[in-house]
């Protein structure tokens, strides 16, 4: 189920907030829990919700465990436990394909096509949004394992932060100490929803991902199907298409999920502050997917060792957390490469004194074409894909490009998107509290719109990850 | 939050009320078109045929015809296929197919013509591998759930679409129908065509049986529907350029319109094929199904991705056991080089021009 689905907005959504504004205490959880699986049930496979079941049950009782437990080794076994679980079940059912493909390549290049063919069964299906509660249980245990967090108590309110439906299949990803407070206080209380900025910010995200990223979709798709020959305006085009297209969609997401988690009484964390604003590559990631990038840096980039060790070192740290970060976002070992593209880029960024002397202007759009540029690894179906698109960027296709209405529709649109990225305030800025009666009324126009042209069979970008 | 909620409330209540009229203004005409479709002749050809409810003008021709040797039933892959190609005798051939056909369609159009004891000897089928993908929506065959519930009770499969379930899913569907924008551009048409005192598209689709009717050598151009189910395509589609061809078939793929995505074999509805099948070869009627051809760009695109390609390959050996088990014969004719067609033999992605089905047929009958 889509957030973007009539199904979503006219029978779920309105019978989950009613029959939760009528409960309190454990009811109201088991409730938010009951109709988070259902809502999961139906983002692809009723199977999905089987691991997620696994991960919550698990670390539940491994929190405690660990919590109990005074003897450091034992403790430490404990969070291997965990560590394996999550992880294990995350390569299994991400990485495992990768891998079954890398085989298939070295099979084929060996001359064993029949072997290669036959591997491809091999492949497991991905359950949406593993990604992302994975690494929410992960820091749970964790924090847990290092004395910083309590173990949770109450299994409903802990499968809650687990699945509560608003974050689970995309996020942002949402810290224990954000969202476990936050349900013990709506069950004590009772909801208490937040429906002008809950409504209006799903509004402004269900227009960001209908009227933006969809269109930029039906345009920028066709022209990137491999074989990839384009000119090299049209490659461009397609590739800042394809920038914005990936950051209406991911952003217009994550304000519809604030937006619903508002109307629960719940904030969730901000997850981007206008990331094609950035003036470095690492102020990009401080923007950009908000919510990961602190999770990389407090469980990943700090365990590594952090700011507290050799330059030499450093550099290795950045460089591994960028790309095990890359690979996070997909099973292909292009991921991999635009994580390196990124962790190349912050490492440049901070042996590079002459960039504090570019003016702001300058720093912004230098981030932002190579920040743009990197994406042609995250889009690209593989590496022959990626090196045909950055020989179309060079030329290599050609310098003219003719003059179609599809090229014009995509001009015109990244050109607004362009303005609107840079000039006008994020979501989290608008002041939605005091938003007036005739902006409201534009946004409703819009908001009409967004509905009417929903496109059922489009997914949201990050759903893969 | 008032004049938002408000201005909401009114704009869509405005697409509602506008395809809800619409809707009605049509469903009116569609009860003329069933009284006139008997009228229909072959040599003719009829106009406006995009603009009819295919179920029901399909039920209506089916009362109307005499008993065909041979029935093709499959979506519009087919529809091209006429008597002339099929290389029989005027009047024994008929052509069932329409658009996006389902297995319900199928049997749907089976029991119509069992009922009226109109038995063909020969059943075509071009089975569709997007039509055992349970990630694919089918609903619109809900319009004819009786025949589908009479034809599972018959052959003792039971009452499986009985109940409120599909009534309330067909329901849900046509409201959603009512809040989409395509539904309301269509919509927007037809009102302004009778603000403006024009003839309605209903009109068109009511009067194309009652007067609309051409001889097909008048059609000159336009989009009409022989008396055989076939169809002829206007011009314009038909000269459409290599190159928009070539482009349209990437998009079929990319935009992620093949059907193939997320594609999970639906069971219930392979075995309902498999009984449509088992039931005609129960009553002597032979039965021959093929996978369609791809645009030679739509197949190599779909052959890149694995997932497409596992999915087509994983509706292949469903249809294969389906016809070992039954007694019918099928080929999987989707690689279009498997048949010789090039860029050149198709319209789009999916429909083959009419060269291109002739060697179809000649593969898949074994003539």
């Amino acid at each position: 189920m889509l957030f973007s689905s009539l199904e979503f907005l006219v029978l779920f959504l309105p019978l989950t907030l009613a029959v939760a504004l009528l409960l309190r205490g454990q009811p109201l959880l088991r409730w938010i829990a009951l109709t988070s699986v259902v809502f999961y049930a139906f983002a692809g496979h009723w199977w999905f919700i089987v691991p997620m079941l696994v991960t919550t049950v698990v670390d539940f009782w491994v929190a405690i465990a660990i919590a109990r437990e005074l003897r450091p080794r034992v403790r430490g076994w404990l969070l291997a436990v965990s560590l394996a679980g999550n992880l294990g079940m995350l390569a299994y059912f991400k990485y495992s394909g990768l891998l079954v493909r890398t085989a298939e390549s070295a099979l084929v290049a060996l001359g064993l096509e029949e072997s290669a063919r036959a591997s491809r069964w091999f492949e497991v299906m991905l359950p949406a949004g593993i990604s992302f509660y994975t690494f929410q249980t992960l820091s749970y245990v964790i924090d847990v394992w290092r004395g910083q967090a309590p173990a949770e108590r109450n299994f409903v309110r802990f499968a809650g932060f687990v699945s509560f439906f608003p974050h689970l299949v995309a996020g942002p990803l949402t810290r224990h100490h954000q969202l476990i407070p936050q349900l013990a206080r709506i069950a004590a209380t009772g909801i208490d929803p937040r429906w002008r900025e809950g409504v209006l910010l799903f509004a402004v995200g269900l227009c960001k991902k209908v009227l933006i990223a969809d269109r930029l979709g039906n345009l920028v798709d066709p022209l990137l199907a491999p074989p990839l020959a384009l000119d090299a305006p049209r490659a461009w085009m397609a590739l800042l298409g394809y920038a914005f297209q990936i950051y209406f969609d991911f952003s217009g997401y994550t304000d519809m999920a604030i937006g619903l988690g508002r109307l629960f009484g719940i904030e969730l964390p901000q997850n981007f502050n206008s990331p094609y604003k950035a003036t470095s590559p690492s102020d990009f990631w401080r923007r950009w997917h908000m919510t990961l990038s602190a999770w990389l840096r407090d469980y990943l980039y700090i365990t590594l060792g952090g700011n507290r060790c050799s330059p030499a070192r450093r550099r290795f740290n950045v460089m591994a957390t960028m790309v095990l970060g890359g690979l996070w976002h997909g099973a292909n070992w292009t991921f991999a490469a635009w994580g390196t593209w990124h962790g190349l880029l912050i490492v440049l960024h901070h042996g590079l004194p002459a960039w504090e002397r570019m003016s702001a202007f300058w720093q912004r759009n230098v981030t932002f074409l190579l920040v743009t540029l990197g994406w042609v690894f995250f889009r690209a179906e593989s590496f022959g894909h990626a090196a045909q698109w950055f020989a179309s960027l060079a030329g290599a296709h050609g310098l003219a490009t003719p003059w179609t209405p599809e090229t014009a529709a995509l001009t015109g649109l990244v050109v607004l998107c362009l303005l609107m990225a840079r000039l006008v305030p994020n979501s989290s800025e608008l002041p939605l509290g005091r938003l007036g009666a005739v902006r409201q009324v534009a946004l409703a126009g819009a908001t009409a719109t967004a509905l009417l042209l929903m496109n059922y069979g489009s997914k949201f970008l990050y759903f893969q990850f | 939050m008032r004049p938002f909620a408000i201005t909401v409330a009114l704009l869509l209540g405005l697409a509602v009320a506008v395809n809800g009229f619409a809707a009605w203004d049509r469903g009116r005409h569609e009860a003329r078109l069933r009284a006139a479709s008997a009228s229909f002749h072959a040599g003719q050809v009829v106009l406006g045929y995009r603009n009819m409810d295919e179920r029901r003008f399909q039920r209506a021709r089916l009362e109307a015809i005499p008993a065909p040797r041979i029935v093709v039933f499959g979506s519009s892959r087919v529809m091209e296929i006429s008597t002339m190609l099929a290389g029989v005798p005027p009047g024994a051939f008929y052509n069932a197919g329409m658009s996006a056909a389902t297995v319900e369609d199928f049997i749907a159009l089976w029991s119509i013509l069992e009922r009226q004891g109109k038995r063909p000897d020969v059943a075509w089928f071009s089975v569709d591998a997007w039509a055992l993908n349970e990630a694919q929506e089918e609903v619109r065959w809900l319009a004819w759930a009786d025949e589908v519930s009479g034809f599972l009770a018959r052959t003792g499969a039971g009452a499986a679409v009985d109940g409120p379930v599909p009534e309330t899913l067909f329901l849900w569907y046509r409201v959603k129908e009512l809040l989409s924008w395509t539904v309301l551009r269509t919509s927007v048409a037809d009102v302004r065509r009778l603000a403006e005192g024009r003839r309605r598209h209903g009109t068109e689709v009511q009067q194309a049986l009652e007067g609309s009717i051409v001889a097909e050598s008048a059609l000159g151009g336009r989009r009409g529907l022989r008396a055989d189910g076939s169809i002829v395509y206007e011009a314009e589609y038909r000269h459409l350029p290599e190159e928009r061809t070539r482009e349209e078939a990437i998009r079929y793929v990319t935009a992620g319109r093949t059907g193939l995505e997320g594609f999970r074999p639906n069971a219930e509805r392979a075995a309902r094929l498999e009984l449509l099948w088992a039931r005609m070869r129960a009553t002597g009627v032979r039965v021959i199904a093929w996978l369609p051809p791809y645009h030679p760009e739509a197949w190599r695109l779909i052959q890149a991705d694995p997932a497409r390609a596992a999915a087509l390959a994983e509706a292949r050996i469903l249809f294969e056991r389906m016809a070992a088990r039954t007694g019918a014969r099928f080929t999987d004719l989707s690689d279009p080089a498997s048949i010789g067609c090039g860029e050149a033999d198709f319209y789009d992605a999916i429909h083959a021009r009419a060269a291109c089905l002739r060697r179809l047929l000649a593969r898949a009958t074994g003539a």
